[in-house]
């Protein structure tokens, strides 16, 4: 048995939607009310359903527009979606040559123009895995060995933050096709491709070459800043 | 045929394919650990030894980029780029009369992928001239079929960098291929002997870079 909070008279419920049961029966009975409407947004909020609390938190603020709580809790909720969001974030596989090191006038290897922004643009939008030779067994020094020697710390500080990947012989072995994911890379073996083109994701490979085109990491972020979303 | 295959402290590291029983080449390692510039290096030199009425090479591109604008007397065909082409083509050597020794490039892995069985008979078919040579090329390293090939066709193994220590513990039994520092750097492993080669210089390097038949 438990009381109305607003009335105190009795009310009995069982089962496993007891909670919302409990505060929606509340709304009923005091309607026209927004406390009820906070109180069942409160007890989504401890269990974690913050788009139906948000729901009854901006009803009870329809009800009420000066209730503080109401209005304070929307706006934790509306941080804690946008949080949540963020988190949500598409996949992205980086080669390293060809794509973050790429060649100079003098023939030389060099870091790609604008991979400072690419790194940081990609970091930023997308969760990025590594997808190179460089980095098959989970550990990414051998990344940043072949890079150090190309870049200044803060590229470096950006590049550790790339995930490392795990794999045998081919980079498809890494991708989930029914994953949200592109695939930066200059040149995916012919049975890669065949492999993309089978599970009709062919279209989610981003062919960059920064050794023919220095700066196509600028393309790159062109076309990914539409495929972020 | 003595072919240098590098130096270590200014000691030229020479194999004579005859003696040492040499017919199949693998160059493997990660991408820019210098299996191209090794290569190009090798028709270089092979190019230069001997005419174009004694030699002759095949070139199984399947990256599509590597060989595009090789095209000289020394070539036997055109450089083929698809898989079920490339495979054709090695039967078709495989029928070929002539006492020309036939260099059969390799690029890549795609073919394995598309018919291992039908690659395989035609190594087993090549294998049997004493005047053909493959040379083997990949940055992938497939331990299922490698494993197989090692025992069966390859004779020379040239490593380069790999990205593990259990990639070069399968082709050398030690990690020494995944401790080098520079591109170029390579481990010749054959009839249980390894020796070890430096880079090209810089210079060599870039000259070997542009090179093409």
């Amino acid at each position: 048995m438990k009381h109305c909070p607003n009335c105190l008279s009795s009310m009995h419920y069982s089962g496993e939607d007891y909670e919302v049961r409990y505060y929606t029966n509340l709304i009923k009975k005091h309607q026209g009310q927004s406390n009820p409407y906070l109180q069942r947004a409160s007890n989504y909020i401890v269990r974690g359903g913050f788009t139906l609390a948000l729901a009854d938190l901006n009803k009870a603020l329809e009800l009420n527009p000066n209730n503080d709580t109401a209005s304070r809790r929307q706006k934790l909720i509306h941080d804690k979606l946008k949080q949540k969001a963020l988190m949500i974030k598409k996949i992205l596989y980086l080669d390293v040559d060809g794509v973050l090191l790429g060649k100079n006038s003098l023939n030389e290897v060099t870091l790609a123009p604008y991979a400072k922004e690419f790194l940081s643009f990609c970091l930023e939008n997308f969760k990025c895995y590594w997808l190179t030779t460089h980095c098959k067994d989970g550990e990414i020094e051998n990344v940043i060995r072949q890079i150090k020697e190309y870049a200044d710390d803060f590229v470096i500080g950006l590049i550790r933050q790339i995930l490392p990947t795990t794999w045998e012989t081919l980079k498809t072995e890494v991708i989930d096709f029914t994953s949200d994911f592109f695939w930066v890379d200059d040149s995916p073996l012919q049975y890669e491709i065949e492999q993309l083109k089978m599970n009709n994701v062919f279209h989610r490979w981003i062919e960059v070459n920064t050794r023919k085109c220095p700066d196509d990491l600028k393309r790159a972020m062109s076309i990914l800043s539409w495929e972020k979303l | 045929m003595k072919i240098c295959f590098g130096e270590n402290n200014q000691d030229k590291i020479e194999l004579d394919f005859n003696k040492e029983k040499i017919n199949f080449v693998l160059l493997i390692g990660g991408t820019r650990s210098g299996k191209s510039i090794f290569h190009n290096y090798l028709y270089k030199t092979l190019s230069q030894k001997y005419s174009a009425n004694e030699i002759g090479f095949v070139f199984l591109d399947m990256t599509q980029h590597d060989f595009y604008n090789w095209d000289s007397q020394y070539l036997l065909k055109p450089v083929i780029q698809d898989p079920s082409e490339a495979i054709k083509t090695l039967n078709e050597l495989a029928e070929l009369k002539t006492d020309k020794k036939i260099f059969i490039h390799i690029e890549e892995c795609d073919m394995v992928y598309k018919d291992r069985s039908g690659i395989e008979e035609a190594f087993k078919r090549l294998n049997k001239l004493s005047n053909i040579y493959i040379v083997y090329s990949t940055s992938r390293l497939d331990k299922g079929y490698l494993g197989d090939w090692l025992s069966q066709f390859i004779n020379l193994r040239v490593v380069f960098s790999v990205a593990s220590e259990s990639d070069s513990d399968f082709l050398l039994g030690n990690n020494k291929a995944s401790r080098f520092t520079f591109p170029g750097e390579r481990i010749l492993a054959f009839n249980d002997k390894q020796y070890y080669c430096q880079p090209f210089s810089d210079g060599a390097a870039k000259l070997l870079c542009d090179f093409s038949l």
